[in-house]
């Protein structure tokens, strides 16, 4: 079953014994797992509309009798599984086999496609809806970052980005829908503008087959994926409602979804808003967040061969930054550091957000057209267009605070035309295209401040092939990908008098990328990749000028840098022992050549405000080895104990010291308990629990020249999360309670900003309810 | 056939929207940086022969680019100065007075001073509407002759009623830095 295009879900065997209006119809079959072809106990398959169901028994077998002709619905649940709905048209007896992916924990997954089919991908690791819904209150990057080898880099609690093996912001393509999230993504403190509630999956792909998408890729991407809407013609959805006690954060998320012949339409909505959050011992003065964002999906069949999508969204967010972590120069933040609680920190709490905060809007709209020329063979013709609206305010003297210290202005229009061929009996599956991309980035003047960040307009155009063997025993992914760069610049140059210098650049990439995935048993895997690839120098890196605020340093551009040239080799293994023990790993090496940093210099600048460090972008060569593994043990029936953790060693061979703002290696532990109640109408199902410990090492690859401060110590925290679902009038209501930092630990992250000026969030109950219907 | 057609067409609309490539962007509007500092102005006067000295801090260019021009004066021993500070933005023509802007902002500012040189001491002239000073008026005095620097700070925001603050000590003080300047102080 490993060599061919594994059939959907959901095949379909259907053999008409009768016809008739009677209610004497049988639906029956049997429910497998995907990975392992096994048939599954305990399986939940029900009928709401009618509300009839039944567990698969032993031999993975369920018969569900006296149904009547008509449409239904179709539930299939399983812990440690995503319950799948299928909308099923009873005209007669029906047997229907049912292949569940069982594999939520697992580093491996199986991606599951609008075109009913389901193949195995190598090198995946990904979120699944369950855990979306779940944790709706999170960020894009608190969600993902319980994934092995992802950890953030941030600036407090609501601005963080990910980073995955150590690539992040400039090396890191997040792509929403599809789209390459195009804004302000160099700088770290800014947070991807996507609200993560939207995706069915989110997931990362490395290797070859990451070709395919746009964007910078240095050997992986971050993809946010919403789910078609499907063909059931009711509505349907779901209101969630969730509070945190750490900030008072409260919010709900909706989603409404229908089929219709004509267009179908589905739409997500969500709100947020927080106050200071705090740490063990005090308040963390303007740390509020406020979001609102919305998205639209349509769908419409233009012919039964040609499918059209237009997604509208946006994203509207209002954060505040730590008052206390505002300074003037180098000696505040040694006077910042040295203090037991912030300067500014308030006794009171507060939802107010005052300057220093960020205001980000980002808008999206994207017309997506797939034509089928056969079975096997698609057309996609994309066209998109995103608008970032970034406003960053500072405390500022005569009443300025409220005029924005850095305000951009970035429109990104993209196209693309692909060709597409799966076809399952020819073993090889194609992709190739074309994509056009056209980045305007502008500074409105009214900031009063020169910018950081040159106005500029950016050109790429890209051409790709990715190939794809799939045999019994063996995968094959081979990948390339040409790109050309096209760079205006308009800067402001320092006089006197000020005077505006055009630059142009144009830079040609080049990826190229081979992996192979081998079978040695049914339990046992190991796959290797090798992924080259060159990455232009961006804008920031070539371009910024003046004093960022957020670092409290003086950043020059270097125009003289080449591009980056990185090789990255990953080598994975999985195996399962007796069914019981699963372990999982990810090793890679990745060697950038000509590798693009911020290297302090030894002359502190003066000025007006007094001294601050100046920072030069230099390249040197930079090399990251590392480990992503997993142990799960099924220690009882629905209980496993999960063990995983993430090594990285990231140096700078010029130097021999180790490359600044890299996470931290870390341990996690933790025992998952699953109990689907599997009695037929019991009112409380898929109870779970989860309990476990997460331990930071301390940096020590980090020397005490590279830093202003000490590198914070190590830490562990507790946490616990405890749900279950509820059946209340024929509905799911979905209740989740969990604590994170447990014992109210008192710590500093090293990838966090803030390290320098306060601990983080203490203790945090959050409260989630989702009701589906 | 009418696949390729479609290709075709596909093709084409594709190739129109890559012609439409912006190739230049139109220069930006210049910022008038109207926060900005350029200029320090230290006068002091000895009150009992009314002698000026002047010491002044001027980074035309703002942060970044040129260093700055600083030029100090020398002061008499064992003589009391009266002092007064400004501040300077040099970019516009005619030069904006600063000075009148921290003074309306008065309660959310403070000037600091410190110095190593034995026996220089400076004390507040002026207070905000709360009474809390400002440091834009300040006396300096000085007793035996020595050299060494003179440091200026102005704390925006900071806490002036922490311990210590209004007295002219940044300890507890908090706040940002708008201005941190440093003069070779010499006492003859």
């Amino acid at each position: 079953m490993y060599n061919k295009i594994i059939l959907s879900f959901l095949i379909l065997l259907i053999t008409q014994v009768l016809l008739g209006q009677s209610c004497h119809f049988q639906i029956s079959g049997s429910v497998y797992d995907l990975n392992t072809g096994f048939p599954m106990q305990e399986v939940s398959v029900e009928i709401p509309d009618i509300k009839s169901g039944t567990y698969t028994d032993s031999l993975g077998q369920y018969v569900i009798n006296n149904i009547c002709f008509g449409q239904y619905h179709l539930q299939v649940s399983h812990i440690g599984c995503e319950t799948e709905k299928y909308f099923i048209d009873i005209k007669a007896d029906t047997i229907l086999d049912i292949w569940l992916d069982h594999a939520s924990h697992e580093l491996e997954a199986v991606e599951i496609d609008a075109q009913q089919e389901v193949k195995r991908n190598p090198s995946q690791t990904e979120i699944k809806q369950k855990d979306i819904e779940k944790n709706a209150e999170k960020s894009l990057t608190q969600l993902i970052s319980s994934m092995p080898g992802v950890s953030s880099i941030s600036n407090g609690n609501s601005i963080s980005k990910p980073v995955i093996n150590g690539m992040y912001g400039n090396r890191l393509s997040i792509l929403n829908n599809g789209i390459a999230q195009s804004g302000q993504q160099w700088g770290n403190d800014h947070s991807p503008e996507i609200d993560p509630n939207v995706a069915a999956k989110i997931r990362l792909v490395h290797g070859a087959e990451s070709l395919k998408y746009p964007g910078t890729n240095l050997g992986t991407i971050l993809l946010v994926e919403p789910k078609p809407i499907g063909h059931d013609p009711h509505l349907h959805g779901r209101v969630s409602g969730f509070y945190d006690t750490n900030g008072r954060q409260f919010g709900s998320n909706i989603q409404a979804q229908t089929y219709n012949k004509f267009l179908s339409w589905k739409f997500n909505g969500t709100i947020k808003k927080g106050g200071d959050r705090f740490t063990p011992s005090y308040f963390l003065t303007n740390t509020g967040n406020r979001e609102y964002d919305g998205s639209l999906q349509l769908e419409k069949s233009i012919s039964d061969k040609t499918f059209s999508t237009l997604y509208l969204s946006s994203f509207n967010s209002q954060l505040g930054i730590l008052r206390g972590s505002h300074i003037g120069n180098l000696n505040d933040l040694e006077e910042a550091f040295n203090r037991d609680e912030p300067f500014f920190t308030s006794e009171k709490f507060s939802y107010n957000i005052e300057a220093p905060s960020q205001k980000v809007n980002h808008h999206l709209a994207k017309l997506d057209i797939k034509h089928f020329l056969n079975v096997n063979a698609w057309i996609d013709y994309t066209l998109s267009s995103q608008l970032n609206e970034r406003k960053e305010f500072d405390v500022r003297r005569g009443g300025r605070s409220d005029i924005p210290a850095l305000s951009l202005n970035q429109w990104n229009h993209y196209a693309s035309l692909t060709y597409n061929n799966e076809d399952p009996n020819k073993n090889w599956y194609l992709y190739s295209g074309l994509q056009v991309r056209i980045t305007d980035n502008t500074n409105p003047p009214n900031t009063g401040i020169l910018p950081l960040i040159p106005d500029y307009i950016e050109d790429e155009s890209t051409a790709f092939l990715v190939l794809k063997n799939e045999k019994p025993k063996h995968t094959t992914n081979l990948g390339i990908k040409y790109s050309f760069v096209y760079q205006y610049v308009a800067r402001i140059e320092t006089g006197p008098p000020l005077y505006v210098q055009d630059y142009k650049n144009t830079y040609h990439n080049f990826s190229i990328a081979a992996g192979h995935e081998y079978l040695i048993s049914k339990t046992k895997k190991i796959s290797g990749d090798l992924f080259f690839s060159t990455r232009n120098p961006a804008i920031n890196e070539l371009y910024s000028n003046g004093l960022h605020q957020g670092v409290s340093g003086i950043e020059l551009g270097n125009i003289t840098l080449n591009k980056e040239k990185s090789l990255r080799a990953t080598l994975g293994y999985s195996t399962t022992w007796f069914d019981k023990l699963k372990v999982q790993g990810q090793a890679y090496y990745q060697y950038i050549n000509d590798f693009i940093y911020l290297l302090p210099s030894d002359e502190l600048r003066l000025t007006i405000r007094g001294a601050f460090p100046v920072y030069q972008y230099e390249q040197t060569n930079g090399r990251f080895v590392g480990l992503d593994t997993k142990i799960a043990y099924n220690i009882l029936k629905y209980t496993d104990i999960v063990l995983s953790g993430s090594y990285l060693s990231a140096k700078n061979t010029d130097t021999g010291q180790g490359l600044v703002y890299m996470p931290a290696n870390n341990l996690r532990a933790e025992i998952n308990l699953e109990y689907p109640n599997p009695q037929s109408h019991s009112v409380i199902k898929n109870f779970n629990f989860t309990g476990g410990v997460l331990h930071n090492f301390k940096k020590t690859d980090i020397d005490e020249n590279q830093d202003f401060l000490p590198v914070p110590e190590a830490y562990s925290l507790l946490y616990l999360s405890l749900g279950g679902d509820f059946r209340v009038s024929e509905k799911t209501l979905s209740v989740t309670l969990k604590v994170d930092n447990l014992l109210n630990t008192k710590y500093r992250d090293y990838l966090n900003r803030l390290h320098y000026f306060a601990d983080e969030m203490g203790r945090n109950i959050s409260m989630n309810l989702s009701y589906e219907f | 056939m009418r696949n390729f057609r479609k290709i075709l067409f596909a093709v084409l609309i594709f190739g129109i929207i890559s012609v439409i490539f912006s190739c230049k962007k139109d220069d930006p509007i210049i910022p008038n940086e109207e926060e900005l500092i350029t200029t320090v102005r230290l006068k002091l006067i000895n009150i009992s022969n009314a002698k000026q000295v002047e010491f002044s801090f001027r980074d035309i260019d703002g942060e970044g680019g040129e260093a700055p021009v600083i030029t100090a004066g020398i002061l008499e021993k064992n003589s009391i100065y009266l002092g007064e500070i400004s501040l300077l933005n040099e970019q516009t023509n005619p030069a904006d007075n600063i000075t009148a802007e921290v003074e309306e902002e008065g309660v959310d500012h403070q000037f600091f001073f410190e110095t190593d040189v034995l026996g220089v001491s400076f004390y507040y002239q002026d207070t905000d509407i709360d009474g809390k000073p400002i440091g834009i008026l300040f006396q300096l005095a000085t007793q035996d002759a020595g050299q060494g620097t003179m440091t200026i700070i102005l704390r925006h925001q900071a806490d002036k009623n922490a311990d210590g603050v209004s007295n002219g000590d940044i300890t507890n003080a908090g706040g940002e830095t708008d201005l941190e300047i440093s003069f070779d102080l010499n006492v003859q």
